[in-house]
């Protein structure tokens, strides 16, 4: 038992003499590797570390996620863009959307009407009219509907671009805020506090 | 990215055509409606009754005789005639002396018991 506890003293302390022959002590603790000359200059270091961490944070607290805010206009038309404050370009998709879809239905309303009209006609004339005329009338609704996939499908695409032009004015205006010292920041754990 | 642009416009061109459900329809049965009716003649009333002929129209099963007090008026169906044989009318109902009356005629086929009606004549009164 002794003599286990002794070899295994032996064999820690080798071991420890070989890593410490390794490790370069001075190195590792030279200041001046960092461009720092004296005390004062690590703390001012830190402390700007520290509140380019708070900044980033910050950010990732402001920004709004892109994916997310596609998802929203997917669902309405709009909603992307009322999120990154166009509200009038969001104002535009939505009213767009809204009355090409009243529009696509009422062309498939007219479609159906016409279609029951032809399914009961017995007269040759009305038989060939009704048909055409719910053709026609489709014909319209389905032009309709792939103009407003497009344009929901150029509303997202929008959203993506709006989001990215959104984020990216908050960092600016994060750093600015930071670079021209006025604003203080205090981190918690349920948000953050910002003093001008 | 250029697909999703393409997925709106190729639905357009998915079910652009419409089915010919209704079975008098010729697309759907395959049997063609009947001819217009032709050789009309109208001749003055005589004795409280227009008289009003027509030529036979092969493939009928009978004919409509539709009658209007004025020309551009709506013509109401006044006289189904269900005898294809039959080229001969004398219309005498609700018959006023001095009035005039216009007609459409039309024939018509059946087909699992519903009436196909083909094209209506002109319309078409005496001389």
């Amino acid at each position: 038992m002794i003599n286990k506890k002794v070899f295994i003293l032996l064999a820690t302390l080798i071991l420890s003499s070989a890593l410490l022959g390794q490790f370069n002590i001075e190195k590792f603790s030279n200041p001046q590797k960092y461009g720092w000359t004296n005390l004062q200059e690590r703390y001012d270091a830190r402390e700007d570390l520290l509140k380019r961490q708070k900044l980033l944070q910050i950010y990732e607290m402001k920004k709004i996620p892109v994916w997310k805010n596609m998802l929203h206009s997917g669902i309405m038309p709009g909603w992307g863009q009322f999120n990154t404050h166009s509200y009038t370009k969001g104002q535009i998709f939505l009213y767009v959307e809204v009355v090409l879809a009243g529009t696509c239905y009422y062309f498939f309303d007219q479609s159906y009407e016409k279609y029951d009209l032809y399914k009961s006609a017995t007269y040759i004339g009305d038989i060939k009219q009704y048909y055409d005329d719910a053709t026609k009338y489709r014909g319209y609704a389905q032009g309709l509907i792939a103009f407003t996939g497009l344009i929901w499908i150029y509303n997202i695409y929008d959203t993506y671009i709006s989001t990215e032009e959104y984020n990216a004015e908050i960092w600016n205006g994060v750093v600015n805020e930071f670079m021209n010292d006025k604003i203080e920041v205090s981190l918690y754990p349920m948000g953050f506090e910002v003093r001008f | 990215m250029k697909n999703i642009f393409l997925l709106p416009i190729l639905m357009l061109f998915v079910a652009c055509e419409l089915s010919h459900d209704n079975p008098l329809d010729p697309e759907n049965s395959g049997i063609p409606a009947p001819s217009q009716v032709s050789g009309i003649i109208i001749d003055r009333p005589q004795s409280g009754f227009v008289p009003i002929t027509w030529d036979t129209v092969t493939s009928a099963d009978g004919y409509y005789i539709y009658r209007s007090q004025s020309y551009y008026g709506d013509y109401i169906l006044h006289k189904e005639i269900s005898d294809p044989n039959v080229t001969e009318y004398h219309d005498d109902k609700n018959y006023i002396q001095g009035n005039w009356y216009y007609y459409i005629l039309s024939a018509y086929k059946i087909i699992d018991e519903k009436k196909l009606e083909g094209t209506r004549s002109r319309k078409v009164t005496w001389d």
